[in-house]
């Protein structure tokens, strides 16, 4: 039994690890430039040749800030995320599921083909929003209620509702900031996801930014993935600070995990 | 112990275990609470984004004061970058008067806070310097939200050569914003087209993209058709009636722009048409009718060796590589309707690629080898389409009376067309038009006279 345990333990800690090394501060991107310097351009009379006389490949490394940028006023310091998570446990026990997640995942080929123009085509375009409350709505209507199942001190859990209505509260602030980057290659690629973790502090503010490490490994030789990363993450900074989030739930949503799907 | 005595183990091995095991325990204890404290984080999914243009700012440049204050580059060099931006249709520039900052300011690193207020998410600034007679370019690109230099570039030249140094910065921008391939230092030759729809004078004509620099290459007395550019040279090939009068047969001549020279590709038994070269510069393939049947054949141009690829009495024409050189495409009757095929570069396995209603006509490979862009009738119109080379995902992206010759810009995200309408007078207009591949961004391309046939130059060969 102990060696079971024991060889599990070795076996599953580097795994931890790894998973805690996955997520790093977006502050330390490592960004390549590229300096031509001298290029000389000689313009004949009938040709035009370009000298390269020497270019430069650079790394440019940013250094890690030692803080992340805040806006707003700042706020009394916040108890890390463990500890305000044991607090709530007593005060506002967390639901004993894993947290809904109500994804309407299009088809590619489906999205893909909303997204072109189509001369062939003359059908009036799909309505997503439309379909997506739908379809919450129905899922509503089939979800079992959890609160039936609880006792008196579970009154105060938050409810599926309560839940669906953070998650969509959320994603309406930060979908109004995201603008899809501007080429066109996003047509193309089936996964271009942007994986993003982001604190909030309990007025609203972001204070953390974290890109997934692959991510940011992938955006180091994939120009396009790159600009898709760049535009999830000005999205997260056009936002700043979310608004009218419910107190009561902060402990829900002090840790956000966004996936940036462009298409 | 007596059981471990018994195994033979020495009394330091068994601490060493029991060690061992409290540790494991305590670990796997303190694991267990710490992963039962840390709930994962609210998983949130945004599928899909606002598609706009992207609001840059591009400041004035600064700049040397022995430079001729004439010259007003500071003005210009920004003004071209700005205007090659905004026709690609993915950027937006920011009024001008907005600016809190003046281009002097923007030497050092901007106040990005400033550039927020006006929503600016990027913002290019410059400055201009004198340098022995030519002028040192450098522009920085600066992205405001995440407050970090995107690119930063230096150009030399001499001052007449500032409008091909803003159209190289055009592409480093472009190619840093959208991770695509620029096609801004690049030329456009065409048929330029005047007179009457009876004496239509058909001319080769040569531009940069944004329609500068016009050159006509002919003088009209012939007609001219089909011009190509090699990927690797400084020619081009085209299809002339050039030598009719003197007895030659209409043929495929090709232009070398170096020295301004036309030689005739050969004398063939047929009438030679419908060129284009390979990838590498080194063949050139076109279509040979002879006998009533209509053939593809490539050509070394080392060698003049000609080969002929496919054979029978069907009409076989408007080949064209794919970019690795592998595949070429090209349209065939052979099957009753007019539609797209695929075979080896030594003609062998020939598929049939599309299966939709109407003709297809003018098929040519995307320098990226994912798309296939083709000239289709149907329905009493024309259309420009799309369809990958397996023949999938066919779409339709731009129409007209009569919307022909489709042309990729490299990077393969950008073409050119033409597009014939009748007007009221009973002539015709004829002009050239860029589209992208999602077909939602079409201009027109402006030219001195109508315009047809176009065929984009590869990157960097001026």
């Amino acid at each position: 039994m102990h060696i079971t345990i024991f060889l599990l333990i070795t076996v599953t800690l580097p795994e931890i690890k790894t998973k805690e090394i996955d997520f790093i501060p977006v502050e330390i991107i490592e960004e390549k430039e590229i300096i031509v310097k001298e290029k000389e351009i000689i313009v004949k009379e009938k040709e035009i040749v370009i000298k390269e006389k020497k270019i430069i490949e650079k790394k440019n490394i940013v250094k890690p800030k030692p803080k992340p940028k805040i806006v707003a006023n700042p706020v009394p310091p916040q108890k890390k995320p463990s500890k305000l998570n044991k607090e709530n446990l007593q005060i506002t026990p967390k639901v004993p599921m894993q947290k809904p997640k109500y994804i309407v995942k299009k088809n590619n080929d489906e999205v893909f083909d909303d997204m072109l123009k189509n001369l062939a085509e003359n059908e009036p375009q799909k309505e997503n929003k439309d379909d997506f409350d739908k379809i919450v709505n129905q899922l509503a209507k089939n979800e079992p209620n959890l609160n039936k199942k609880t006792d008196s001190r579970n009154i105060k859990k938050p409810t599926i509702e309560a839940m669906r209505a953070l998650e969509r509260n959320i994603e309406n602030q930060i979908r109004k900031y995201y603008t899809i980057p501007p080429g066109l290659d996003s047509v193309l690629l089936n996964d271009v996801t942007v994986p993003i973790t982001i604190n909030i502090r309990r007025d609203g503010t972001i204070s953390r930014i974290i890109i997934n490490k692959n991510a940011i490994k992938r955006a180091q030789s994939d120009n396009v993935y790159r600009s898709f990363l760049e535009a999830a993450e000005r999205a997260v900074k056009k936002l700043e600070k979310f608004k009218k989030l419910p107190q009561d739930l902060y402990s829900h949503w002090d840790k956000i995990s966004i996936n940036f799907t462009p298409i | 112990m007596k059981y471990f005595t018994r195994l033979k183990l020495n009394e330091n091995t068994i601490k060493y275990f029991i060690f061992n095991f409290i540790i494991v325990f305590l670990f796997t204890v303190f694991s267990s609470n710490y992963s039962h404290s840390n709930e994962a984080p609210l998983q949130i999914d945004i599928m899909g984004g606002r598609v706009q243009a992207m609001p840059i700012a591009i400041s004035y440049f600064s700049i040397d004061k022995e430079i001729n204050n004439n010259s007003n580059l500071e003005k210009k060099i920004p003004d071209l970058i700005a205007k090659n931006l905004i026709n690609s249709g993915l950027f937006k520039l920011l009024d001008r008067n907005a600016y809190m900052q003046k281009p002097a300011q923007l030497i050092n690193p901007p106040k990005f806070r400033d550039w927020r207020i006006i929503d600016a998410q990027i913002l290019i600034s410059g400055s201009i310097k004198n340098e022995s007679n030519k002028i040192k370019v450098s522009v920085q690109l600066w992205d405001i939200y995440g407050e970090k230099r995107m690119l930063g570039i230096s150009l030399s030249s001499k001052i007449k050569s500032w409008k091909r140094v803003s159209h190289i910065i055009s592409d480093k921008i472009y190619e840093r914003l959208t991770g695509e391939e620029g096609y801004f230092d690049t030329r456009i030759v065409y048929v330029s087209e005047s007179g009457n729809q009876k004496n239509r004078i058909k001319r080769l004509a040569i531009m940069d993209q944004d329609g500068d620099n016009h050159k006509y290459l002919t003088n009209g007395k012939s007609l001219v058709l089909t011009p190509r550019f090699s990927p690797t040279q400084q020619k081009i090939t085209f299809f002339s009636y050039n030598g009719v009068k003197s007895g030659l047969k209409p043929s495929v001549y090709i232009y070398d722009l170096k020295t301004g020279n036309i030689e005739i590709l050969g004398e063939f038994e047929g009438m030679s048409f419908a060129p284009r070269f390979s990838p590498n510069g080194n063949n050139l393939i076109m279509s040979l009718a002879k006998n009533g049947a209509t053939n593809v054949y490539i050509m070394n141009l080392i060698n003049k060796n000609l080969i002929q690829l496919t054979k029978g009495r069907s009409i076989d024409t408007s080949p064209s590589f794919s970019p690795d050189g592998k595949y070429i495409v090209f349209n065939s009757d052979r099957s009753g309707g007019q539609h797209l095929y695929i075979m080896n570069r030594d003609g062998k396995n020939v598929k049939r690629i599309s299966f939709g209603r109407g003709s297809y006509a003018t098929p040519v490979w995307s320098p990226r080898g994912d798309y296939i862009a083709f000239t289709k009738f149907t329905r009493g119109r024309f259309f420009i389409g799309l369809m990958h080379p397996n023949g999938d995902s066919e779409r339709l992206i731009a129409e007209g009376y009569l919307t022909e010759g489709p042309t990729w810009a490299p990077g393969g995200r950008v073409l050119s067309f033409f597009r014939q309408t009748p007007l009221e007078d009973g002539n015709m207009k004829t002009k050239l038009y860029v589209i992208d591949i999602t077909g939602n961004r079409e201009r027109e391309l402006n030219t001195p006279e109508d315009g047809s046939d176009p065929a984009w130059s590869p990157k960097n060969i001026k």
